[in-house]
């Protein structure tokens, strides 16, 4: 049976489309059949983080209004050949596809793979609805920010209205060092105020950077501190028990000394 | 944050800020009640309940909390000095079973929404 995954968060850039590439990859890796769906028509970008952009045909348009068949739509990473995309058209914007249609086309996909993952738009308009209604699990990307948290809030109460299991949250762009410093706040915190169930911390990297640079997604290597959560958050999809674990950055003694005397001990977590 | 940052004086970590700034903002991005409308709502139940009981009016918080069952109003009022149980029950009672009919001070909050919650109203020493 296969599963249906919608990445959203409502903010825009906390990384919808990068985790989207990254548990894409994870997954193929891991000898699933994987299709990732860009549904954020008119500014597609998937293709580009995971470095498929020179071998789009047809997008997700084209098979909708009849002009293409999925597969011919459908693109086989070279690299992998158990990853799909299904890009989104550049030239439209999301009025071209409704949910019906976004449905029904999900629906077919399901015959080529074990696993779709939907790269959902940012915002709440009818990209996210088009994302959101075939989804069985629904992934929330958020970072450690008040609009990040605020948006993401938001896009919870619409999943419970749309009648949908509530998401599970990835808190993405942790960084460790500001954490310990108390001038970020900590997985405690955003689960606490967003009381969903947590599925990742992927901490920030700039190996992300140089990863979108070359089209070449972290998960990968599996080696850079992104790469190795994007890992271990796909074992779970997986339905293995991983636990989580406390972000380090590799903080010197100092650092680690001078936490002590702090009152309000914030481990990152 | 410690004693010798108090002692010179510096703020709080930012990220306690964050977090209790975003408390209240959900507060009412989640019920759908305006910042004034809420404000009304805190001066109703206070002047309820002060009658029977003393409290600590600038440390009164009220927010909303997700539960399993959906959006709580949650009323967190210190009080202050002794109060005896049956203070206590009296102003409960004050709030939950007004003898005379509520005073109209807001517009009924909007139904429309899947986020309709129960107000209850919770009181923590």
């Amino acid at each position: 049976m296969t599963q249906v995954i919608t990445i959203t968060s409502g903010k825009g850039g906390v990384g919808k489309t990068t985790t989207t590439a990254n548990l894409g990859v994870a997954l193929a890796l891991r000898g699933k059949r994987v299709a990732c769906v860009d549904s954020d028509i008119g500014l597609r970008n998937l293709d580009v983080v995971l470095g498929l952009e020179n071998r789009i045909v047809y997008d997700i348009v084209d098979v909708v209004e009849g002009r293409a068949r999925l597969k011919q739509a459908l693109i086989k990473d070279k690299r992998l050949p158990d990853l799909m995309l299904l890009p989104a058209a550049q030239t439209r914007d999301k009025s071209a596809v409704n949910p019906t249609q976004m449905s029904r086309l999900i629906e077919e996909l399901k015959k080529e793979a074990d696993y779709i993952l939907i790269d959902s738009p940012a915002g709440i308009e009818q990209g996210f609805r088009n994302a959101l209604a075939p989804a069985n699990l629904i992934l929330l990307v958020t970072t450690p920010e008040v609009s990040a948290v605020r948006d993401a809030d938001r896009i919870i109460g619409m999943v419970e209205a749309a009648e949908k299991k509530p998401p599970r949250l990835i808190l993405n762009r942790i960084r460790p060092a500001l954490v310990r410093r108390g001038e970020m706040m900590d997985t405690a915190d955003v689960l606490e105020i967003l009381s969903i169930e947590l599925i990742g911390q992927v901490p920030e990297d700039e190996s992300i950077i140089t990863s979108t640079n070359r089209g070449q997604p972290v998960a990968f290597d599996g080696n850079t501190p992104a790469g190795v959560e994007y890992g271990r958050i796909a074992e779970r999809l997986l339905g293995k028990d991983v636990p989580f674990r406390v972000l380090n950055d590799g903080a010197g003694w100092m650092e680690r000394v001078r936490g002590l005397f702090r009152r309000d001990q914030r481990g990152a977590s | 944050m410690n004693w010798l940052d108090r002692l010179l004086g510096r703020k709080p970590p930012s990220a306690q800020v964050a977090k209790d700034r975003l408390k209240f903002i959900l507060s009412y991005d989640r019920a759908q009640i305006n910042p004034e409308l809420l404000e009304r709502i805190k001066n109703t139940i206070v002047n309820a309940i002060s009658e029977h009981v003393e409290i600590d009016r600038a440390g009164i918080k009220i927010t909303t909390e997700r539960g399993a069952d959906g959006d709580h109003l949650v009323a967190d009022i210190p009080l202050r000095g002794g109060a005896s149980p049956e203070q206590v029950e009296a102003a409960v009672r004050a709030v939950t079973e007004p003898a005379l009919p509520v005073a109209r001070t807001a517009p009924p909050v909007s139904a429309g929404s899947r986020r309709d919650y129960p107000a209850r109203k919770r009181k923590r020493r």
